[in-house]
C-alpha cells in the first residue's frame, strides 16, 4: 500500500512497459515488412543512383555512389524522345478511356447483375469470357478494322481499342460488386414509385461508387503501363504514349550502349507516376477499401 | 429539267477531268511513306534523316514521311500491309526481310533501276556496290533489296590485350586460335566474351565452322535435307565438340551462362574479356563503356584443319532498303535510293554512324578498319546461317538455333546435338510438306 | 414491363456494340484463321483443318511454353497468395505505419513493366555487377553469390521471382480491402468468446473474405495464363525460349522477331487453346469457390 514512488511515474512506466511490450511483440512483423520494403526502395533507389553515373562506372562499381553526378544523362534521355508529348498523350488517352469504360460498363453490369432476365447469365459469361483472350490474337483483324475506320496510328483509335478490350474485365469487377449490394434500398425505392432508371441513377450507382472507383483505378494503372496495344495501334512520334516512349527509349539507347541515360529516362518516367502515387495513394487504395464504412 | 441535269453532269465531269489528270502530272506533290528499322535517336537514323532533308531540298515536290519503328519494323510493316495501309519503302536486315516480305512477293524488282547510271559515276549503279552484296539475296537473278549498311561477322578484340600477352598477329588457324586463348587465360583475361541469350550470335560458331570445313553452301544444303541425315557428317560433331572445348577449357568463362545481353559484351568493353565473335556494330554499342584509349581490332574466323572453305569467306549482315511492290511512286523512290548511294552520302553514313557501307571507295571508321579489309578481301560472302534464315526461317529459328544454343550452354552433348538435329529436322520437313 | 425492357436494352447497347465489333468479330476471325495455314495476306491462306492443333500437340516449344505458363499459374499463384496473406496478416497485427508499408509494397505495380524488367535483368541479376551478387557477397554469403540467376536453368525461376514480387503488392491491397470491410465487432465478439488468432482467422476472416479471395484467384489465373509483357521484355533483344509463355510464343510465331515466321494460323490456334484453358480454369474455379453470396 505504501509506495515511495509517485503515482504518475508508476503509471508511466506501466504504459511504457506496455508499449515496449507491444513493440517487441511486433518485432518479427516489423522485421519482415521492413525487409520487404527496403528491398523495393533500394532497388528503385539504385536505378536513380545509377542514372547519375556514366555507363562505364555503372558496370564497374555497381554499388558505389556516383563520383560526380552526371546530370547530362537526363539531358540525353529527355532529348532522345519527346517525353513531354508522350506524357500528355498518356494522360489524355488513359483518362478518357477510363471515363468511357465506366460510362459504358456500369449500366451493362448493373442490368446483368441485378435484373434477372432470360439469358442474363449467358450474356455475363460471354462478356467476362473475353478476359481470357490474349491480345496478340486480335492484332491483325483489329488493325484491319481500324484501317477501314481510318483510325490507325491515332489517339482516338487507341482509345477505342482500350475501351473495347477493357470491357470484359470491368464488367466482371462491376457485376461482382453490384451483386453484393443490399436489395432493401432498391425494393424500398420501387415501392416509393421510382422508375427503374431512377433506382439505378439515384440509389444503386452511388452505392456502387467504391466498386466504380476500384474499377477505375485498376483500369488506370493497367492502361497507363501497357505498351503492347499502343505498339500496334499508335506507334508514331505524335501518338506514342509514355510506356511506349520508354520502350522506344530502351531500344534507342541500348544500341548505343548508353545504359546510364536509359536509367535516367526510366527515372524521368517514374517520377511523375510515383509522385502522383505518393499524393494519391491514400485515395487510390482507400478507394478500394471504401466499402468499409456503411 | 433533264437538260439542267445533263448540263450539271457535264459541268461536273469537265471540272473533274483536269483534276484527275492533274493528280498524275509530274510536278505535283508526291508523298513517300518510309517505315524504318532504326530508332530516331540512333546515329544511323539521324544520317538517313539528313539524307531525306537533302533530297527533299533538291526535289521540292517530294515529301518523304519517315516512321522510326525500331527493330520491330518488319513485324509492324507486315501487319500494316496486310491490313491495307500504304507504305512505299522500308528497310531491315536483309536476312529476315528476304525471308519475309520478299519471299511473300511484296517487293518491287529493282534490276531496271540498278542498271541506270549512278548519280556520281559514269557507270551503272550496280557497279558501285561492294561485290557480292547485291547478289547475295537475289532471287533467280532479280534483285529485290538495296543494301546500304555492311556489317561483318568477325572476332572483335582488344588490341592492347592481345599485344600484352604477346600475340602479334591475330590467329589464322584453329590451333593458333586455341593457343591465343590459352595465353589470354594465363594472363588473367576472359579470352572470349559471350551472351547466353542471343541465339543469332551463338550460331555464328556453327555457321563459320560449317563454312570453313565444308565451304559456303554446305550448311544450307544440310538444312535442306528432308531426312536430316546430313547432320551426321563428321564435321558437325567436330564443330560441336570444338564449341564445348572452348567452354571446357575456360576460354569462355562459366559465368557466361548467366550473361543476358549486353552483360557479355560489357566485359569486353571494361577490359575483362579480350574478344567476341559478333557483328561489326560492337564498337558502336560499346562506345560508352570503353576507356578512351581502347583500340579495336577484328580478325576473321580461323581456318579449320583440312577445311574446304577459304579463311576469307565472310559472313555479312546487310541492312537494306526494300520497295513495296504496289507503290505508286517507284520512280521517285529509285531516285532517292540512287541519291543515297553516292560516295558522299555513303561516306557520311560511315563517318557519322561508325558502320560499314556497301559502296566501294568509302573509308570506314578506324574502329572497324579490319572489317573494311575483310570486306575488300572477301572471297565469298554469305548470310545468317549460310542463307538459312532467309530461306527457312522457322527451321532455323525454332530448331537449329534452339538446339545449338543448348549445346552452346552445355545443356546437351555434341552427340545429342547431332541426334536431335536429325530427328527434329526430319519432323520439320515431314510437316512442312 | 416495357419500360424495363427498354432500360435493359439501352443499358446494354453501347457495351454490346463495342464488344461485338471490336472484340467478338476479330476473335471469331482469328478462330477461323486457326484452321488455315496463313501468313497474313489473303491470297495464300491454305485450309488445313485441325492440322495446326495436331502440330501444337507435338511442338516442344509449345509444350515448354505451356508448362511455363502453368507453373506461373499454379506455383506462382500459391506463392503470391501465400505471401500476400502473410503480409496482410502482419500488416493487420496492430503495427504502426501500416498504410506506409502498404504503399511501398504496392509500388511496383505502378512502375512501367519495362523499367521493372530492366531493373531485374540488368541491375539485380547481373552475374558480375548485379545487386544480388554483390549484396550477397558483401553479406558474406559467398556460395549464394555465385549462383547464376540468369543461366538457362535458373532464368525462368528468377523471372518468376520478379513477377511474384510485383504481384504480391497488388493482392495485399486487395486482401486488405476485403478485410477492412469486415466489421470489427465480429472480431471483438469472438475475442470475448475466447477465440484465439488462428481460430478467428479461419472462422471469421477467411469465410467473410471468400468473395474477395475468389475475385483475386480468378484475376490471378487469367493474368497468369495471358502473361506477356514481363517475359517479353525480360531479355533485352528477344525473348529467350526458356522464358516463353504461351502468349509470348504466340506472338513470336505469328509476327516473328528478327527471323520472320509468319504462321498466323498456327499462332491463332495457340490463342484458341489458351482461351479454352482460361475458360476451363475459370469454370473449375467458380465451381470450387462457390459459396453463398454474403450481403452484410
Amino acid at each position: 500500500m505504501a509506495t515511495t514512488t509517485p503515482p504518475t511515474t508508476m503509471a508511466l512506466s506501466r504504459r511504457t512497459r506496455g508499449r515496449l511490450q507491444q513493440l517487441v511483440q511486433h518485432v518479427p512483423a516489423y522485421a519482415i515488412l521492413i525487409l520487404w520494403s527496403a528491398f523495393t526502395l533500394f532497388a528503385i533507389g539504385w536505378i536513380a543512383m545509377s542514372s547519375l553515373k556514366s555507363t562505364r562506372q555503372l558496370f564497374q562499381e555497381p554499388l558505389a555512389l556516383p563520383p560526380e553526378p552526371r546530370f547530362e544523362n537526363y539531358d540525353i534521355a529527355w532529348n532522345a524522345v519527346d517525353m513531354s508529348r508522350y506524357f500528355l498523350n498518356s494522360v489524355i488517352v488513359v483518362s478518357i478511356s477510363v471515363v468511357l469504360i465506366l460510362l459504358i460498363s456500369a449500366p451493362a453490369a448493373y442490368v446483368l447483375s441485378r435484373i434477372k432476365f432470360r439469358g442474363s447469365n449467358a450474356l455475363t459469361t460471354i462478356f467476362t469470357a473475353g478476359m481470357g483472350i490474349p491480345y496478340p490474337l486480335l492484332f491483325i483483324p483489329l488493325f484491319a478494322l481500324m484501317l477501314d475506320l481510318h483510325l490507325t496510328n491515332s489517339l482516338p483509335g487507341l482509345i477505342l481499342v482500350y475501351v473495347s478490350l477493357s470491357l470484359p474485365f470491368t464488367i466482371y469487377i462491376l457485376t461482382g460488386f453490384f451483386i453484393t449490394l443490399p436489395s432493401e434500398l432498391e425494393d424500398a425505392a420501387v415501392i416509393d414509385g421510382c422508375s427503374d432508371y431512377q433506382v439505378y441513377w439515384k440509389i444503386m450507382l452511388p452505392l456502387a461508387s467504391p466498386g466504380m472507383l476500384t474499377a477505375a483505378i485498376f483500369n488506370f494503372i493497367g492502361l497507363w503501363n501497357e505498351y503492347q496495344l499502343a505498339l500496334v495501334f499508335a506507334n508514331t512520334e505524335k501518338t506514342r504514349t509514355l510506356s511506349l516512349g520508354l520502350y522506344a527509349l530502351r531500344n534507342a539507347l541500348q544500341y548505343t550502349g548508353d545504359w546510364a541515360s536509359l536509367f535516367a529516362g526510366i527515372v524521368i518516367i517514374m517520377v511523375p507516376t510515383v509522385v502522383i502515387y505518393v499524393v494519391l495513394s491514400e485515395k487510390m487504395i482507400s478507394g478500394i477499401t471504401m466499402g468499409s464504412s456503411k | 429539267m433533264k437538260n439542267v441535269k445533263l448540263l450539271t453532269l457535264l459541268l461536273v465531269a469537265a471540272l473533274a477531268l483536269p483534276l484527275g489528270v492533274g493528280v498524275s502530272s509530274g510536278q505535283d506533290e508526291v508523298k513517300l511513306v518510309y517505315w524504318s528499322m532504326w530508332n530516331e535517336t540512333e546515329p544511323q537514323a539521324q544520317v538517313i534523316q539528313s539524307w531525306i532533308e537533302a533530297f527533299e531540298a533538291a526535289n521540292p515536290n517530294i515529301d518523304i514521311q519517315a516512321t522510326w519503328n525500331g527493330r520491330q519494323n518488319q513485324t509492324l510493316v507486315r501487319t500494316a500491309l496486310s491490313a491495307g495501309e500504304t507504305i512505299d519503302f522500308v528497310d531491315q536486315d536483309a536476312d529476315p526481310i528476304s525471308g519475309g516480305l520478299v519471299a511473300e512477293g511484296l517487293a518491287l524488282p529493282l534490276n531496271e533501276y540498278l542498271d541506270e547510271t549512278a548519280l556520281d559515276e559514269d557507270m551503272p549503279v550496280r557497279d558501285v556496290f561492294t561485290p557480292g552484296t547485291l547478289d547475295l539475296f537475289a532471287v533467280d537473278g532479280q534483285v529485290y533489296l538495296w543494301p546500304y549498311v555492311y556489317n561483318t561477322s568477325q572476332f572483335w578484340y582488344n588490341k592492347d590485350a592481345f599485344a600484352e600477352v604477346g600475340i602479334e598477329q591475330p590467329p589464322a588457324t584453329w590451333e593458333e586460335f586455341l593457343d591465343a586463348c590459352q595465353k589470354l587465360l594465363d594472363a588473367g583475361y576472359d579470352p572470349i566474351a559471350a551472351e547466353s541469350d542471343i541465339q543469332f550470335y551463338q550460331i555464328d560458331y556453327l555457321t563459320y565452322q560449317a563454312v570453313r570445313y565444308g565451304g559456303v553452301g554446305f550448311l544450307l544444303q544440310t538444312l535442306e535435307d528432308p531426312t536430316g541425315e546430313m547432320w551426321r557428317d563428321p564435321i558437325y560433331l567436330q564443330a560441336a565438340q570444338n564449341m564445348r572445348e572452348l567452354w571446357d577449357k575456360g576460354y569462355i568463362p562459366p559465368e557466361s551462362a548467366g550473361y543476358l545481353w549486353p552483360a557479355g559484351q560489357q566485359t569486353l568493353g571494361v577490359g575483362l574479356a579480350a574478344m567476341e565473335l559478333v557483328g561489326s556494330w560492337l564498337p558502336i554499342e560499346l562506345a560508352n563503356v570503353v576507356e578512351g584509349s581502347f583500340e579495336w581490332g577484328g580478325f576473321n574466323f580461323p581456318a579449320m584443319p583440312d577445311g574446304a572453305g577459304d579463311q576469307n569467306d565472310l559472313m555479312v549482315y546487310l541492312l537494306s532498303f526494300m520497295v513495296v511492290k504496289d507503290t505508286e511512286h517507284p520512280r521517285e523512290i529509285a531516285d532517292f535510293l540512287k541519291f543515297i548511294t553516292t560516295q558522299e552520302n555513303m561516306q557520311q553514313m560511315a563517318d557519322e554512324a561508325l558502320v560499314g557501307v556497301t559502296r566501294v571507295d568509302v573509308e570506314w571508321a578506324p574502329e572497324i578498319a579490319d572489317g573494311a579489309a575483310a570486306a575488300a578481301n572477301a572471297t565469298a560472302v554469305f548470310g545468317m546461317a549460310d542463307g538459312g534464315v532467309a530461306l527457312y526461317p522457322e527451321l532455323v529459328n525454332n530448331i537449329l538455333y534452339v538446339n545449338w544454343s543448348k549445346l552452346f550452354l552445355g545443356e546437351i552433348t555434341p552427340e545429342e546435338f547431332v541426334e536431335t538435329m536429325v530427328d527434329d529436322q526430319a519432323e520439320y520437313w515431314a510437316n512442312a510438306g | 414491363m416495357r419500360a424495363r425492357t427498354r432500360l435493359i436494352l439501352t443499358f446494354l447497347f453501347p457495351a454490346s456494340l463495342l464488344y461485338i465489333v471490336f472484340f467478338i468479330y476479330p476473335a471469331l476471325r482469328a478462330l477461323y484463321t486457326s484452321f488455315f495455314d496463313w501468313s497474313g495476306f489473303s491470297d495464300n491462306a491454305r485450309f488445313t483443318g485441325l492440322d495446326n492443333y495436331r502440330q501444337l500437340y507435338r511442338d516442344d516449344l509449345f509444350i515448354e511454353s505451356m508448362s511455363n505458363t502453368l507453373t506461373i499459374l499454379i506455383a506462382g499463384g500459391i506463392i503470391v497468395f501465400g505471401l500476400a496473406f502473410a503480409l496482410t496478416i502482419l500488416l493487420n497485427s496492430g503495427i504502426r505505419g501500416r498504410k506506409l508499408f502498404r504503399a511501398v509494397i504496392f509500388l511496383p505495380n505502378i512502375v512501367a513493366v519495362i523499367a521493372l524488367t530492366t531493373m531485374w535483368s540488368v541491375a539485380i541479376y547481373h552475374p558480375r555487377f548485379g545487386l544480388l551478387k554483390n549484396g550477397l557477397a558483401y553479406l558474406g554469403l559467398e556460395s549464394w553469390s555465385t549462383i547464376l540467376f540468369t543461366s538457362p536453368q535458373n532464368i525462368f525461376k528468377s523471372m518468376m521471382a520478379a513477377i511474384i514480387w510485383i504481384n504480391v503488392g497488388f493482392y495485399v491491397v486487395l486482401l486488405m480491402a476485403g478485410i477492412d470491410k469486415i466489421p470489427t465487432e465480429l472480431y471483438e465478439a469472438a475475442k470475448i468468446d475466447g477465440a484465439n488468432q488462428v481460430q478467428m482467422f479461419y472462422k471469421i476472416t477467411v469465410p467473410l473474405l471468400w468473395d474477395v479471395i475468389t475475385v483475386g484467384i480468378v484475376l490471378w489465373s487469367i493474368n497468369a495464363l495471358k502473361i506477356f509483357e514481363f517475359p517479353f521484355a525480360f531479355t533485352a533483344l528477344e525473348p529467350s525460349p526458356n522464358t516463353y509463355t504461351v502468349a509470348v510464343y504466340l506472338y513470336v510465331m505469328g509476327f516473328g522477331q528478327r527471323t520472320p515466321i509468319y504462321r498466323l494460323g498456327y499462332a491463332t490456334a495457340m490463342g484458341v487453346v489458351l482461351v479454352l484453358t482460361v475458360i476451363l480454369v475459370v469454370i473449375v474455379l467458380r465451381r470450387v469457390m462457390r459459396r453463398e453470396v454474403i450481403q452484410y
